[in-house]
């Protein structure tokens, strides 16, 4: 097989020798002697070159005297030699560590690659940044098998990220340690200064990190100084960015059509404005109105790389600009970064790490509004809300704009333009995350290191808007909300560790003991009306309504000891077991501690010597096991507090007083809060088995890593409701070690690469299934989010989290249908009519009105529900080309998703809900009228048959998207030692069955995996870039 | 030297090891009182008993569903919306999960609950008024099982003390809920202040005279007259409360002490500006809605009928019926409309009147909001004092000396005494014209609910008085449903029969 293809290349060398002069030939050899066949040769800058045989020897013509030659080799680091005017050259490769050998931080140390038993990915930071964006997590989706990652085209928006999906009712976010910082929030770092990623996926790989591990661990560590001299890096993109995607909607002939027979349907009289006010002159079209801006954005960095024997130092300072595609939000990021090293004596380094950024957010997507302390409409769902009646600006309105009218052209909607005109939303945030360390070996082997971080995040809001009116019977008052929030968190590591190897046994140990305090205060400040629009300075000192204000502080402590031994035979037999004990101010004093143990064992079958398959370079065999922990909990809440407010937030919640006296004197009370604590709660866990296996072959030219993974999550932590007798006012739901879920998956990835002389080409690929079901509810739970008719999903045992729950939609009733139903069948109440809804008869009630299970003749919203779908993708996966030839080099990066069932929020806010016929419709709505069309009958009144939320709503959403592509070109010169020009495209193409905007989107909470929020889509990118080197 | 560096070493890391640990695991919240630490002093009790008092005024209670439900569930009021919301009203249970019922199973509970926290606690803590505080409470605890056992039976969840997250408590046993409340109520009235001896700042607690009235009704809804009449004789006799003049005055809002309030739930108008809570009342007896107010339910016919069966001294009407009926007599306004313009608006022909009592005109006819209402509820009466002592005595074979305290109460309503209308009574006799006296005294002021059940009354023959009562299944419709949510979350409950 080796020897075929070194055939193949070698004639294919063979025309590159037209113009010999004279022949140059030596061996190729490993450091350690060995003869290296297939060693690319090449004189540097030209097309002549050859390739080593089986014993390394090599001849290769070349033109004329001097000149370089290059050796390349797989697994090798490359080599140059000044051919001077020898005519044999024999030379040794030294091995390349950045591929086997790599060296891998893996938590409180590192490893070698190939030593590696757990499932851990190795990102490769130079595919990544090929993806623009402004976070490095958004650069990772498509690129990790069993990572997924969820963008969206917000300015300055970090994506939703998830490792083999999601677990637990609270966060789902993975841990990120940052240069040795734990840190849950994502990191808010320059993608550029990124060295390496790792990402811990099992519990075995992740265990080290115990408590907060069950979400995956990513390992970011961020570059530092290379010895040489000083190396300058300049990098500058400037992009253009647009929505790409539209939903066709009705014109305003056809929404006047629908609306006025949803109103005769209903017996109720026709809107006006579909009638006689009917203006054929307004066609507004809101979506073009709010998405035809093209967006710039721009990202210039600058990074200056030095080191000498002893130290080194990396600097870099990056500036990020984004605007909104829709006129809104303008996100701007300035950041810097400095780490350095210093060795000061042979066995003493001290070095440190640290990022201070500064980053603003100015307008609006989705204001704040004052009055009800509430998001107003975002303009994604306002677009499609907006009826083609209505004009933009309204002169007759009292703020000018066009506006939904009773009786005439109804939508509760926002005008999407008043919303972005009159409020405004600014937040600045400044941060820094660093730390220094000492590093001592106390003798060989044996070193001890200690570092103290710290973590950082200021963040200022402020958002104010003119009173006016911008919706249907609503005017909105004038407010102001400013709201400051600190947190800070400090981190203490002691770490000794102990390398030794004797005979063929190789250890290593480490052990080390963490703290980590962290604090978050708030304050924020509300003023409701109090703003004359003349006069706009807005301070809250120059309110005359009335301001409210609030405060709080937030403090934690984890500590943690933790220990690893890592042991191998010959390289054959590897070994690593961990364990950690984590202690966290958030649990009571008695379920504080829980130890995270792991095991893992990995076997390199490839290096027996019984194992002869020539073209498999290396098999490993991996297996392990762990337990690690989560906590979706915030501070203080196994205490219940006291609650002695005189005022409530709402009649539902009122304060406690009393009035004593015959006259108004009012007396506050205490008693405990209806937020009740259990103070039993403790960590929640997953105990995970993995296996994996790794395989080389073709020398290294293939590889196959794949995982196969099954855990059960347990002791979730989950919001129980508890019986009334507790002595709760409104429905008490502490937070209980309540739920358990199994999950399993798997994911492979396999690369393949290959160097044909000047023609490289590398495929990489990956993609990975998880799913999960719940296995146990406790406390009486029967699901675990409301069974509310607004209610689309549900959690239930036997189910996966967040299925969906609807009628079964059977297309409409024909007059057949008809005739054939009883006299007494009805939906909704009512006796259905031929075009109405048909939805499957599921269960039905006793009169004493109970749940029998049976149909019962009577279609109801609640009862006749299913439970179906699969809003959790079966397949996530990700494939990419680079190809590079001469100076230039491309790449292509697919991403998508498959096996996926979304709910299509807008066509069901458009046709059914509560808010139908107060929308306009989507273009191939065909509503039965007039005895023709294929939809259900338009009917005015909420709550009818034929307004239900149903399966009709379900659609395939699975996409493949070009997510990227860049086209590049190195461009010979002598000034400097790189310098490279290319141009990218993002999100480029999509292909996809759903009819909503955008198919990559996140459900608003983990029970709702599968409802499309209507939030910011993702956003077409193209791009130049120039990066100079020298 | 090699000592001198392994010294040096130890030194280092001994000095390292203390930078870690330098940070405490158990934190003290900084925004507010854990319960763990609260509950220390005399004045901690008395804000709990004052949260306990708070849970009178919650929705699902007497500012808002109590006076809807237990007189829609009674004869003195029907109501004809078809709304699933008032299913129990008509008997007919669709779904246990009725809001009115669960939200006042839990604001029951909650009074429950707020109630233990100050009798758990007051034993730890020591203080002039803990006792009497503490029985402040247990006369809360009583007073919310006494209406509990009426509406849902005695099978109803057992909490006599504090409960947490992990409690899920045990289905009571008949007759153990009635126990608990019998010895609360003894409890409480060796400790409670008499009326008069709490300052006019306090009015509006729990008085010795409320407890013993309480434990009285306690008594009489399980027929045990003999331990009543005691206990009634002793708030007679202790000259703490009087029939006020004009028995109108009793339901405006006065901003005075009404001595004939034995107990009252403290409503303001408008309340302090501090307050977001209900301090007002809910109204739900409107003959329609209008304005602000609910017409939730109306009387029947038979209240309206009752009081045209005598007249005053004078020949006019009871003086009672203006105060307590908008009826087609009515010459004052209700809500600023005459009679003659509610007359067409009623729901139907079975229904000519709504309850003027506690309409809180005064107040909705200017500022017409939903829970506007700002006069007290007087939850027991002395007027209802002195029918009870009544019918104790009657029960007891005393029916002569029952006369007298029937007479106080017609008299100051300017009717005839009933030793000179209807002298010489036998047992029976007596009772049925109690039963009318009780009627035309106390309608509207949810009596009558208890009032049937203590007389065996609380059957499918009310029909006969209120359409209602219909679908009344005897066996069954006596108690409610528990609410469906309380049994999905604690399986130590069970349904009661026939539901």
């Amino acid at each position: 097989m080796k020897n075929i293809l070194l055939l193949v290349l070698n004639v294919s060398m063979f025309f590159n020798q037209a113009f010999s002069q004279r022949m140059i030939s030596g061996k190729v050899t490993s450091a350690d002697g060995n003869e290296l066949p297939g060693v690319n040769v090449i004189l540097k800058g030209t097309n002549s070159g050859t390739i080593s045989d089986i014993v390394g020897d090599y001849t290769l013509n070349i033109p004329e005297e001097g000149g370089v030659l290059e050796f390349t080799y797989i697994g090798f680091q490359k080599k140059e030699i000044d051919i001077g005017s020898k005519s044999i050259i024999n030379t040794s490769l030294n091995e390349d560590l950045t591929e086997l050998q790599e060296i891998v931080v893996i938590g409180y140390g590192s490893q070698r690659k190939s030593d590696i038993t757990g499932a851990v990915a190795i990102v490769d930071t130079d595919q990544l940044k090929k993806n623009y964006s402004s976070s490095i997590t958004d650069q990772l989706q498509g690129r990790v098998a069993g990572v997924s990652v969820t963008t969206s085209g917000k300015p300055g928006s970090i994506g939703d990220i998830k490792i083999r999906g999601a677990s637990f009712f609270g966060g789902n976010n993975p841990l990120y340690v940052i240069d040795g910082i734990l840190t849950g929030d994502n990191p808010n770092l320059n993608p550029s200064d990124v060295a390496s990623i790792q990402v811990l996926k099992d519990a075995a790989a992740s265990a080290i990190y115990g408590s907060r591990a069950a979400n995956g661990v990513i390992i970011i560590t961020t570059k530092k100084g290379v010895k040489g001299a000083p190396k300058i890096n300049f990098n500058s993109t400037v992009g253009m960015q647009k929505i790409p995607s539209r939903i066709n909607l009705k014109d305003n002939y056809e929404w006047a059509e629908i609306v006025n027979a949803a109103h005769d349907n209903a017996g109720a009289p026709r809107v006006s404005g579909a009638n006689e006010d009917f203006n054929e002159n307004i066609n507004t079209d809101w979506q073009n109105e709010i998405f035809d801006n093209t967006a710039f954005t721009y990202n210039t960095n600058l990074a200056i790389s030095a080191g000498g024997d002893n130290s080194n130092v990396y600097f870099s300072v990056n500036k990020f600009s984004q605007e909104g595609v829709i006129k809104g939000p303008q996100f701007d990021r300035i950041s810097t970064r400095l780490n350095s090293e210093f060795k000061l004596s042979k066995k003493i380094t001290v070095g440190q790490h640290l990022t201070v950024g500064n980053s603003t957010t100015n307008g609006t997507a989705g204001a704040i509004d004052p009055d009800t302390d509430g998001d107003i409409i975002s303009p994604f769902s306002a677009a499609f809300e907006m009826l083609p009646v209505i004009p933009i600006y309204d002169t007759a309105q009292m703020s000018g704009y066009g506006i939904g009218q009773i009786g005439k052209a109804q939508t509760w909607s926002e005008n999407p333009l008043g919303v972005m005109d009159l409020y405004k939303n600014f937040s600045e945030n400044s941060s820094f995350l660093g730390d220094i360390y000492v590093k001592y070996q106390i003798m060989k082997g044996l070193d001890f290191r200690l570092s103290i971080g710290l973590n950082g995040s200021f963040t200022n809001f402020k958002g104010y808007n003119e009173a006016g009116q911008i919706r249907m019977s609503t005017v909105h008052f004038s407010g102001l909300t400013e709201s400051r929030n600190e947190n800070f968190a400090l981190f203490i590591e002691n770490r000794i560790s102990y390398e030794k190897s004797f005979g063929k046994h190789n250890f290593s140990l480490v052990g080390a003991l963490t703290e980590q305090k962290g604090r978050e205060k708030l304050l924020a400040s509300t003023s409701v009306g109090g703003y004359d629009n003349e006069t706009n300075f807005w301070q809250l000192s120059n309110s005359t309504g009335s301001i409210s204000s609030s405060g709080s502080e937030m403090q934690s402590v984890i500590r943690s000891y933790l220990g690893r031994l890592n042991y191998n035979f010959d390289q054959k037999y590897f070994i690593s077991m961990a364990l950690r004990n984590d202690g966290s101010s958030k649990f009571a004093p008695e379920n504080r501690w829980s130890i995270f143990p792991s095991a893992s064992g990995g076997w390199a079958l490839s290096q027996e010597n019984f194992f002869n398959i020539q073209f498999i370079d290396n098999l490993k065999l991996r297996a392990g096991y762990g337990i690690v922990g989560n906590a979706s909990l915030g501070d203080y809440e196994y205490t219940t507090n006291i609650y002695r407010t005189a005022t409530g937030s709402d009649i539902y919640n009122p304060g406690v007083n009393y009035n004593l006296g015959p006259t108004s004197a009012s007396v506050i009370g205490a008693t405990r809060s209806d937020m009740l604590r259990n103070a039993d709660i403790s960590w929640e866990e997953l105990r995970e088995s993995n296996l994996g296996i790794d395989l080389e072959i073709l020398n290294g030219q293939l590889f196959f890593t794949g995982d196969y993974y099954k855990g059960q999550v347990n002791k979730i932590l989950a919001q129980v409701p508890l019986p009334g007798t507790v002595g709760a006012i409104t429905r008490s739901s502490p937070s209980i070690n309540a739920v358990s879920l199994q999950r399993k998956g798997w994911e492979a990835a396999i690369s393949y690469r290959k160097q044909a002389g000047i023609f490289q080409y590398a495929i990489t690929a990956n993609v990975s299934h998880t799913a999960n079901v719940i296995t146990e509810l406790n406390y009486g739970l029967t699901e675990l989010v409301g069974t509310d008719i607004s209610s689309k999903t549900t959690a239930r045992l036997g189910y996966s989290v967040g299925k969906f729950y609807l009628l079964d939609y059977q297309g409409i009733y024909t007059a057949e249908d008809i005739a054939g139903l009883p006299s007494d069948f009805t939906v909704q109440g009512e006796t259905p009519q031929v075009g109405d809804a048909k939805y499957k008869d599921t269960n039905g009630r006793n009169e004493n009105g109970f749940l029998t299970g049976v149909p019962d003749g009577k279609i109801s919203r609640d009862d006749d529900r299913i439970i179906t779908g699969s809003p959790i993708p079966n397949l996530i996966y990700g494939f990419n080309i680079d190809l590079s030839y001469k100076i230039f080099d491309c790449s292509i990066f697919v991403q998508g998703i498959s096996g996926r069932d979304v709910y299509n929020t807008y066509y069901s806010l458009m046709t059914t809900e509560d808010f139908g016929h107060f929308t306009n419709y989507p273009y191939d709505y065909d509503p039965y009228i007039n005895g023709q069309g294929t939809d259900p009958r338009p009917h005015f009144f909420q709550g009818h048959g034929n307004n239900l939320e149903s399966t009709k709503f379900l659609e395939n959403g699975a996409y493949l998207r070009l997510k990227n592509f860049q086209i590049g070109a190195n461009i010979p010169q002598k000034m400097m030692e790189n310098l490279r020009v290319y141009v990218s495209g993002q999100n480029v193409l999509t292909f996809t069955n759903y009819k909503g905007l955008d198919p990559e989107f996140e459900g608003g909470s983990v029970f709702t995996p599968g409802l499309d929020p209507r939030a910011y889509p993702s956003v077409r990118t193209f791009m130049l870039g120039l990066d100079i080197t020298f | 030297m090699w000592i001198y560096k392994k010294v040096k070493i130890i030194f280092i890391i001994t000095l390292l090891l203390n930078v870690t640990s330098c940070f405490e695991l158990e934190l003290e919240n900084p925004n507010t009182v854990s319960e763990a630490s609260f509950w220390k002093s005399e004045n901690d009790l008395f804000q709990g008993v004052i949260a306990a008092y708070d849970a009178l005024q919650l929705g699902g209670l007497y500012a808002g569903n109590i006076p809807v439900i237990l007189t829609g569930l009674s004869d003195d009021g029907t109501g004809e919306s078809t709304n699933e919301y008032y299913a129990p009203f008509r008997f007919k249970i669709f779904n246990s999960n009725i809001y009115l019922s669960e939200m006042m199973w839990i604001h029951f509970y909650a009074m429950i609950g707020r109630s233990y926290q100050v009798i758990d606690r007051a034993v730890l803590i020591e203080g002039e008024n803990v006792k009497s505080i503490e029985a402040e409470a247990k006369f809360l605890v009583a007073l919310a099982y006494y209406n509990l056992v009426a509406v849902y039976g005695e099978n109803i969840a057992f909490v006599d003390r504090i409960q947490e997250a992990s409690d899920f408590p045990e289905r009571a046993e008949d007759g153990e809920l009635y126990t608990l409340m019998e010895q609360l109520l003894n409890e409480a009235i060796l400790e409670l202040k008499l009326a008069s001896e709490y300052s006019d700042a306090d009015y509006g607690r729990v008085t010795k005279g409320a407890a013993q009235a309480l434990l009285a009704k306690v008594y009489m809804q399980q027929k045990n007259f003999e331990y009543a009449e005691p206990l009634l004789k002793e708030i007679i006799n202790s000259n703490e409360y009087e029939l006020l003049p004009s028995y109108g005055d009793n339901f405006y809002e006065n901003n005075g002490i009404n001595k004939e309030a034995i107990f009252v739930i403290n409503f303001l108008h408008d309340g302090p500006a501090t307050e977001s809570n209900r301090t007002t009342r809910h109204q739900g007896f409107s003959p329609r809605e209008k304005l602000g107010t609910y017409g939730d339910v109306q009387p029947t016919q038979f209240v309206y009928e009752s009081f045209l069966t005598e007249l005053d001294i004078d020949g006019n009407p009871d003086p009672r019926l203006d105060v307590t009926l908008f009826h087609p007599g009515s010459t004052q306004l209700f809500i600023g409309e005459p009679y003659s313009w509610w007359e067409s608006r009623f729901r139907n022909s079975e229904i000519n009147t709504g309850y003027f009592k506690y309409s809180e005109q005064q107040f909705i006819e200017n500022f017409a909001t939903e829970f506007d209402g700002g006069t007290d509820f007087i939850l027991i009466r002395y007027a209802d004092v002195l029918l009870l002592y009544a019918e104790a005595l009657n029960e007891n074979g005393q029916t002569s000396e029952a006369y007298a305290y029937v007479d106080l109460v017609r008299q100051r309503s300017n009717m005839e005494p009933l030793s000179i209308a209807k002298p010489s009574l036998d047992k029976d006799s007596f009772l049925e014209q109690l039963k009318h006296e009780r009627v035309v005294e106390l309608s509207g002021e949810v009596t009558r609910f208890f009032d049937l059940k203590r007389w065996g009354m609380y059957n499918a023959s009310n029909v006969e008085r209120d359409p209602n009562f219909e679908t009344f299944v005897n066996g069954r419709s006596d108690v409610q449903p528990i609410p469906q949510s309380e049994l999905d979350l604690n399986k130590n409950l069970i349904q009661n029969p026939g539901y």
